[in-house]
């Protein structure tokens, strides 16, 4: 084995620890006729002088908590399905995490100039985000009596964003090395989210006192979700606001030769600024209930629990402001490289990190994909993901003409056994090249 | 592109559109819902009653009593009796007829020893014959009855023979003897001449005498008052192995206006709880008579208090106490002049003697094995969204008692369904105390108590509650402890249950 190959997948295979949740797509990575790959690296360069993406979409979904199957169980002898919440639970992680993203790409184009190529790009995506401590579902599905003297987190967080992305880039080759840079307009269409989450009820051991302390912050814009304590959501959509943001994305790539090269990038390395109806909702507070004071109750000499819970409401001090505020986009980074034994087939590696709320998302993916003919490309990947080893992916490229259809998916599994995936994405879309 | 590979792309695009049809979930009406049976833990109950708070919940100003240092006292105030001067009837005037054989007569005075007699009714009937013809008048005189210092004197005209009768009313007339007599004169005089002679025959009498004030040596007499008494129900069912109160004091109260000596003396007896222990009043001034206060003659209508003072020193009252009295029976002697003085007094038709009781009982002392029974209609709530239950109990103790109890569920056939503890538990643990018997140190007691499902369905039925208690001052009984405002108890309840909301 050449001793360079041998160096990337030992390298590759220390990354594996690192390969803990991630919800990223890896096919698009080793579909290099693609134009759509300029999104995870903008140094790679298209075969075809000018490439014309249309309309294209990304679904990409993700419960790391548990699957379906986790969930509804057969029962035995039956045709019917049971709810395990208990072993849904038992699945679950200390820290749990619901994503979606959806891309619309309406339109993309590159043209290659001689060394240079340039590229542009329109589109919408749409991102969901929900993190939830394994506690909070303990807490209500078996109640807090297993929880006596201990702080227990339940503090849920979201993130519901969605916006415009326009896009003009520019690739460089320079002998061996390509770099490439996009900027990237934003306009924020909507945004719901969370920027504190911390809440947590402690049971004492004494007599079961309860506390609870929560400090949250939420922001808005566009959406309005009503005040705290007293929710109204509303939302009308607007195809543009005064919502602005800009993203930048940085790759560089190697081809050592013909058959080896390495690549690097940023992608996603921005922010918006939300403005438009945009507000700041907190709750602030610590409530405890220790027990009903009798002595009180019958000093009073009336005892009304409605007035109990309001009195323990307004522990909770609960403030909207109209106010600006910043989301940065989920950042990712992008290590690989590919090697071709051959001119047809292709081999590759890639390691993936994406930081997104304070957390950071890894994978690893290895992939192989051959022409088949002169029409037909197909590739398998395998990948790391979720601290889940089942990921195989699918990925074909039609070539009909100046057509080319492509399709992927990091997920087969998802579509092979739905009910025990996790994950589930897919891309499909269609270039015109020349 | 050639032939095949258009087929091979055919095959490869037709099973990814075929894996991308794959349904994802079955039909929802085969899912069968989950059991929702949380175990939550709550804390119910977390109160600090001080005897400060009780006491704010409840009218105490009628037999509490609070020294500025907030030790405790019961007190008892109780009107026992009112002896009026027509209940004595010291003073009583007879009717008097009397001849009137000459033109004046001289009468004893009614009541021998008195020097006045103020009449608030009272009648003068003069009877007469005559045998004279012509116009004529009577002249009547009673020097010694006067009315706002003007003494008796009536003229009436006569003008037919025979017999005549006048009245007069003696309201607001006062009788005053000269030397005890009083002299009564009756004439008739000739108008046309002046010339005045005796009757030929007379008489007059005095009636319905009564009077509203009577000054001079009233005589002595002796009265009893009807046996009276005072039940209380509040001990009752008690029973009680000793109980030792320190320096409980009661009041006899005498307020007297009747201006002349008297004595008095008083029986008591009182029975125990137990419905057969009796013990008399012991204490020598009231059993071998009290000579009381009274107002002079310048105080006519006032007042004179004679307090007379029972404690443990001069008296068996703490031996009263100890059986927890339950009847309290009394009477009353009194003897008016009891050393027949010559001093004059005075009586009037509004003299009274009130006698009350005032008691204080501290509370300090010892309490040994006061036991309580009690039995209450309770229905307990529907539990059939529980399912076992376990509560931890936190008894923090600051009043200088321990108590220990056991509470009975009891079915409507007062069968014993269940108990709450399962021996006589010490729900209220002994604090620590001082020298002085005041409380420095709570005494903590917890309990855990557990309910399973079943023993939940046994209580269902249940009815009545009974509470058996028993009750001692803390230290067993064996020292004396004292009650402060500041002193209470602390009851923490929390519980873990497992709910079935379905």
């Amino acid at each position: 084995m050449d001793k360079r190959i041998y160096i990337i997948i030992c390298g590759l295979l220390n990354l594996l620890p690192l390969a803990g949740k991630a919800q990223q797509e890896t096919g698009l990575y080793f579909m290099p006729r693609a134009m759509q790959n300029i999104q995870v690296n903008p140094a790679f360069m298209q075969e075809k002088t000018v490439s014309i993406g249309l309309p294209s979409i990304y679904f990409h979904a993700l419960h790391s908590g548990f699957s379906y199957r986790d969930l509804l169980r057969e029962v035995p002898g039956t045709d019917s399905l049971e709810v395990d919440v208990a072993g849904a639970i038992a699945s679950m992680r200390e820290d749990n995490v619901v994503r979606t993203n959806v891309r619309a790409d309406l339109l993309g184009v590159t043209v290659k100039v001689g060394p240079m190529q340039v590229s542009a790009s329109a589109g919408t995506r749409i991102t969901g985000f929900v993190a939830y401590p394994r506690s909070l579902a303990q807490l209500a599905w078996e109640g807090n009596a297993g929880f006596i003297d201990q702080e227990v987190s339940v503090a849920p967080e979201f993130a519901f964003s969605a916006w415009h992305e326009i896009g003009l880039g520019m690739t460089f080759r320079r002998g061996k090395f390509q770099a490439g840079i996009r900027g990237k307009y934003l306009v924020g269409l909507a945004d719901f989210s969370v920027s504190r989450a911390e809440a947590s009820l402690t049971t004492s051991d004494e007599i079961y006192q309860l506390q609870m302390q929560i400090n949250y912050q939420l922001q808005s814009s566009v959406f309005d979700p009503g005040s705290l304590d007293n929710p109204d959501p509303q939302y009308e959509f607007r195809p543009f606001t005064g919502n602005n943001g800009i993203a930048g994305d940085f790759g560089l790539q190697y081809k050592m030769n013909d058959k080896l090269s390495f690549s690097a990038s940023v992608i996603d390395l921005g922010f918006i600024k939300w403005k438009d109806q945009a507000a700041i909702h907190e709750a602030t507070g610590t409530v405890s209930f220790e027990g009903l004071d009798v002595a009180e109750m019958l000093a009073q000499d009336s005892f009304d629990i409605s007035l109990l819970a309001d009195s323990l409401l307004a522990e909770i001090k609960m403030r909207s402001t109209d106010g600006t505020y910043q989301t940065d986009l989920p950042t990712r980074i992008y290590i690989g490289g590919t090697f071709s034994p051959i001119k047809s087939l292709r081999l590759g590696g890639v390691y993936y990190s994406e930081f997104y709320r304070g957390r950071i998302f890894n994978g690893l993916a290895v992939s192989a994909s051959k022409d088949l003919g002169k029409i037909l490309t197909a590739g398998i990947t395998y990948s790391i993901q979720d601290r889940r080893f089942d990921n195989l992916g699918v990925n074909l490229l039609l070539k009909l003409g100046p057509v080319l259809l492509y399709s992927s998916t990091d997920h087969l599994s998802s579509f092979l056994r739905p009910g025990y995936s996790r994950e589930v994405n897919a891309r499909i879309g269609m270039n015109v090249v020349f | 592109m050639n032939l095949s590979d258009l087929r091979l792309s055919a095959v490869v695009f037709s099973l990814w559109i075929w894996l991308a049809s794959c349904s994802l979930i079955e039909g929802t009406d085969k899912i069968i819902a989950p059991e929702w049976s949380p175990e939550v833990a709550l804390p119910l109950v977390n109160t600090h009653i001080s005897i400060e708070d009780a006491l704010g919940l409840v009218d105490t100003e009628d037999y509490l009593l609070i020294s500025p240092e907030g030790d405790l006292s019961l007190i008892y105030e109780n009107g026992l009796t009112r002896i009026t001067a027509s209940d004595l009837a010291l003073i009583s005037i007879p009717n008097i007829p009397v001849m009137m054989p000459d033109s004046q007569v001289v009468i004893p005075f009614p009541v021998a020893q008195l020097n006045m007699i103020h009449l608030k009714s009272g009648v003068l009937r003069f009877d007469y014959q005559t045998a004279q013809t012509g116009s004529y008048a009577i002249h009547l005189a009673l020097p010694q009855a006067l009315n706002g210092g003007v003494p008796f004197s009536a003229t009436f005209p006569v003008d037919v023979t025979g017999k005549g009768s006048v009245s007069y009313d003696l309201k607001g007339y006062s009788l005053a003897p000269a030397a005890g007599e009083l002299t009564f004169s009756a004439t008739i005089e000739d108008l046309s001449t002046g010339i005045r002679s005796a009757l030929d025959d007379a008489q007059f009498l005095f009636k319905n005498l009564d009077y509203a004030y009577v000054e001079g040596q009233i005589p002595t007499y002796a009265y009893s008052s009807e046996k009276d008494s005072i039940h209380s129900n509040l001990l009752k069912g008690m029973t009680l192995k000793g109980l030792r109160l320190t320096n409980p004091s009661a009041k006899f109260i005498f307020d007297n206006s009747f201006g002349i000596p008297i004595e008095i003396t008083a029986l008591a007896s009182f029975r125990g709880n137990d419905g057969h222990t009796v013990l008399p009043l012991g204490h020598d001034g009231l059993a071998g008579g009290v000579n009381l206060a009274y107002p002079a003659l310048h105080e006519v209508g006032a007042f004179q208090r004679t307090e007379i003072t029972l404690n443990q020193s001069n008296s068996n009252l703490a031996d009263i106490v100890s059986v927890l009295p339950e009847y309290f029976a009394y009477q009353l002697g009194i003897v008016s002049n009891p050393n027949g003085n010559a001093t004059s007094g005075f009586i009037t038709d509004s003299s009274a003697l009130s006698v009350s009781i005032s008691a204080e009982v501290p509370l300090e002392g010892e309490l040994e094995g006061l036991v309580l029974e009690e039995t209450v209609e309770a229905e307990l709530p529907d539990m059939d969204k529980i399912g076992a239950a376990g509560f931890k109990l936190i008894v923090e103790n600051a009043l200088p008692l321990e108590a220990a109890a056991q509470i009975y569920f009891l079915n409507e056939y007062d069968q014993v369904l269940d108990s709450l503890f399962e021996a006589y538990a010490e729900i209220l643990p002994s604090p620590s105390t001082d020298v002085n018997g005041s409380v420095t140190n709570a005494g903590t007691q917890t309990f855990l108590l557990s309910f399973d499902e079943q023993r939940l369905a046994g209580l269902s039925s249940t009815q009545k509650i009974r509470i058996s208690a028993t009750i001692s001052t803390a230290g067993g009984g064996q020292a004396p402890v004292k009650f402060r405002l500041s002193d209470a108890i602390g009851i923490k309840l929390g519980v873990i249950t497992q709910i079935k909301p379905q």
